[in-house]
């Protein structure tokens, strides 16, 4: 992804050649197989499994309680989003299934609903490392990654089934409130959520898309900015960061021209407990640490529907 | 020789005028007494916008090769000492080497320059087109009752393929949807935006795009424009991932709702004078919806067409070999709705399906605002193209068989009758004909 290096590193570059040697190694790529696959069997059991069916868990053995190894889960860095992925969606909210990934929120009467919807989206969440994050810091809300790359996503399914059984002694149980789906989020995201059921949306260091060519690629744009106005309530936020001060400035000028958000001002984002978590939380955000990089944040509120 | 079958047909309000499009070209007919009127014919080959290109490229590099040439001339003359640095400099002129216009290879899929998106406005003021060959929106002025119909006003070129277009309610303003998804909205009669087509821009040229005014992640294949029932403008936008999306207007950025229930592409898109709260749509799926859209973002009704539609399909609906996975798969049909039209009067829906020689007539239920099934017209040629004479209850279609060219349908019982008309746009063989059945390929198909 190489954010906020526009010429590249030779020392990296070196390393990524290596990595690349190694992913033309059969016997290698057959261990990352196995490996997930042996995830996959696991996740098949784990993903209706409730806190009450802890036997269940317990026969799977000690593994799965491990955070799984990322390196076992390497993909391309880009996805195109303007291509016909086979994509798993909804053809209206209505008909989504959410109980697979919120087994612990099932509601009693209705076994094909939850008894209370997703309010926060991580769209683009990578590794998963807000997630994680913000899953103890919300326990009321059921908190929902997006990502475009499979085997990331399943990375980031294993790291959660993996905490939450984990926690599964603990009285709090926690973990139960966030999960993760594959999904393109700048086509599909009305196919998931209502009008007006999310309270923030995160962007967290989204993909730069440098040429001018594709800017079009970008996840922040004035259009889709009008799909997420559309899933955001009002008042609702949208966070941003990155560590590309281009891309900073492309996003605050298309979301200062958007009449449905307003920007957030220093104090309000200084209050903000999501602002602080998100500067470090996820995996680009510590690399941009560890590199010394900036970060640049900016936050937009939703504002209501003018008159027509 | 053979005749072009047309590729699209528009009848005006009154019923007096037929427009055609047909390769590249419009043909406007006396509907009556099946005069031509009028012709237009797109001259623009379809490289031309890669020649545009490239011109500028070449043009570039000779201006250097000469640059260098003449720098390598005043070297020589000034230091015949330092020969080694002229000899560098002559190595490096001979070896700029001037690109050159290229030409497709063997295998390349053929580019036609074919006039589409054959659009009437509400008022009949214009017609607009919009062309293949420099991806432009064409727009005419009509002059209904003069021998000379069509006045070209604009030609516009834009950087990605205008899809759709439709007008604003005091047609004014002309908005358009491309294939990637943006959605512009420009005034009909202004001057036009210089450079603003593909040939001009290249990657730094971005600034001289309009904003476009809302934009799916998706081709854009219809946008519509209508007024709700308080009186306000609203877009309606159709995509070929499933989406049927409904904005305020001109305030496009407040989605109004979304209409799901598509599981395939949406290509058509109407509204009947009828009844205005009656959107109908219909693309890649086997069925047509139709919405309350002003109230619900639920179909009000599914119309099944599959088992009209499945005796008559032929191989031409076999799925694309490259696709073919499975051995079901090598037997699979699918079709999709080419057109959906309407007959104001008697209140009854016509659909194409493409590339097959039916029309399925349905028949509206006021109190249940429902459609039946009516009718299943079988023609012994595929049907190329259909439109609607609203003034007449009559359907026009084009007939895929070299010679006759179109035929009558009368929906006030029925009866087929060959509407002799003579075009002047004639072929060799079927090799030079234009492909007439393109719906099909906006269809999903994906590996990953
Ligand atoms: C640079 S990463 C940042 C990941 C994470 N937010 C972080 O900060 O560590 C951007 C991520 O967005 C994902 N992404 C890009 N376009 C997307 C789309 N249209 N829908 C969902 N995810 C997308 C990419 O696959 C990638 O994992």
């Amino acid at each position: 992804m190489g954010r906020g290096q526009q010429t590249p590193n030779p020392a990296k570059a070196a390393k990524k050649a290596l990595d690349k040697g190694s992913h033309l190694n059969r016997q290698d790529d057959s261990r990352r197989k196995n490996y997930r696959q042996e995830r996959l069997e696991n996740r098949k059991v784990l993903k209706n499994v409730k806190f009450e069916d802890k036997n269940e868990i317990e026969a799977i053995g000690d593994q799965v309680v491990v955070v799984p190894k990322k390196k076992f889960y390497r993909q391309r860095a880009h996805s195109n989003p303007f291509s016909d992925h086979r994509l798993d969606y909804p053809t209206r909210p209505e008909d989504m299934d959410w109980t697979r990934f919120f087994p612990q929120y099932t509601s009693s009467d209705d076994k094909k609903q939850l008894v209370k919807p997703v309010t926060i989206a991580d769209v683009g969440c990578g590794y998963g490392g807000l997630l994680v994050q913000l899953a103890p810091l919300f326990p009321d809300n059921l908190i929902m990654g997006m990502e475009i790359r499979v085997q990331v996503t399943e990375y980031v399914e294993d790291r959660i089934f993996a905490l939450r059984s984990q926690n599964l002694d603990k009285a709090n149980k926690l973990y139960q409130n966030v999960s993760v789906m594959r999904g393109n989020a700048m086509k599909f995201l009305p196919n998931f959520y209502h009008r007006a059921q999310l309270e923030k949306m995160f962007f967290c260091f989204p993909d730069p898309h440098f040429k001018n060519r594709k800017h079009k690629a970008r996840i922040i744009t004035n259009t889709l900015l009008s799909e997420y106005a559309y899933v955001l309530k009002d008042g609702g936020i949208i966070y941003t960061i990155t560590d590309v001060l281009d891309l900073h400035e492309w996003m605050v000028k298309h979301l200062d021209y958007h009449p449905l958000f307003e920007r957030l001002t220093k104090e309000e984002e200084a209050q903000d407990v999501c602002v602080e978590t998100m500067m470090n939380a996820t995996e680009e955000g510590q690399k941009v640490s560890r590199n010394k990089g900036s970060k640049y944040v900016a936050c937009y509120r939703r504002l209501p529907n003018p008159e027509l | 020789m053979l005749k072009h079958p047309f590729s699209s047909l528009v009848i005006n309000k009154e019923g007096t005028l037929l427009f055609v499009t047909v390769q590249n070209n419009i043909l406007v007919y006396e509907l009556q007494t099946k005069e031509l009127l009028d012709r237009w014919t797109d001259e623009v080959s379809t490289d031309f916008v890669i020649k545009k290109k490239f011109e500028k490229i070449i043009e570039e590099a000779k201006k250097k090769k000469e640059d260098s040439e003449k720098e390598e001339k005043s070297a020589e003359e000034s230091s015949e000492k330092d020969s080694n640095a002229a000899k560098k400099q002559k190595l490096n002129s001979s070896k700029a080497k001037i690109p050159k216009i290229p030409t497709p290879g063997p295998g390349a899929p053929q580019i036609f320059n074919d006039v589409r998106n054959l659009y009437l406005t509400p008022s009949e003021k214009y017609l607009i087109v919009t062309t293949n060959s420099d991806k432009a929106v064409v727009i005419f002025k009509l002059h209904k009752g003069e021998k000379s119909v069509l006045e070209l006003i604009k030609r516009q070129p834009f950087p990605k393929r205008p899809c759709s277009v439709s007008v604003s309610r005091d047609e004014k303003q002309l908005v358009l949807g491309d294939k990637f998804g943006d959605v512009y909205s420009i005034a009909v009669e202004s001057p036009i935006i210089e450079d603003l087509g593909e040939s001009n821009l290249d990657d730094k040229d971005e600034a001289k795009l309009p904003t476009p005014i809302l934009g799916h992640v998706s081709m854009l294949t219809n946008v519509m424009m209508t007024v709700d029932n308080n009186g306000k403008e609203k877009l309606i936008t159709g995509d070929r991932d499933e989406h049927i999306r409904i904005s305020n207007f001109p305030k496009s950025y407040v989605i109004d709702k979304f209409c799901f229930g598509h599981r395939e592409f949406v290509s058509e898109l109407l509204i009947p004078e009828f009844d205005r709260s009656l959107l109908i749509s219909g693309g890649g799926d086997e069925f047509v919806l139709t919405w309350d859209w002003l109230h619900d973002d639920k179909p009000l009704q599914k119309i099944d067409l599959k088992e009209y539609v499945t005796p008559y399909l032929t191989d031409s609906h076999l799925i694309p070999v490259r696709w073919v996975k499975t051995e079901e798969d090598k037997t699979r049909k699918e079709f999709c709705v080419a057109k959906i039209a309407v007959s104001e009067k008697t209140r009854k829906l016509v659909v194409l399906p493409e590339q097959t020689r039916i029309l399925l007539v349905f028949k509206f239920d006021e109190d249940r605002k429902k459609f039946e099934f009516e009718k299943l017209i079988e023609d012994d040629d595929t049907i190329s193209c259909m439109t609607v004479d609203s003034m007449n209850d009559k359907v026009y279609y084009g007939v895929d068989n070299k010679k006759d060219l179109v035929k009558v349908l009368d929906l006030d019982g029925f009866s087929v009758s060959k509407y002799e008309i003579e075009s002047p746009i004639e072929v060799e063989d079927e090799k030079a004909l234009y492909p007439l059945y393109n719906i099909g390929q906006l269809r999903k198909r994906s590996e990953h």
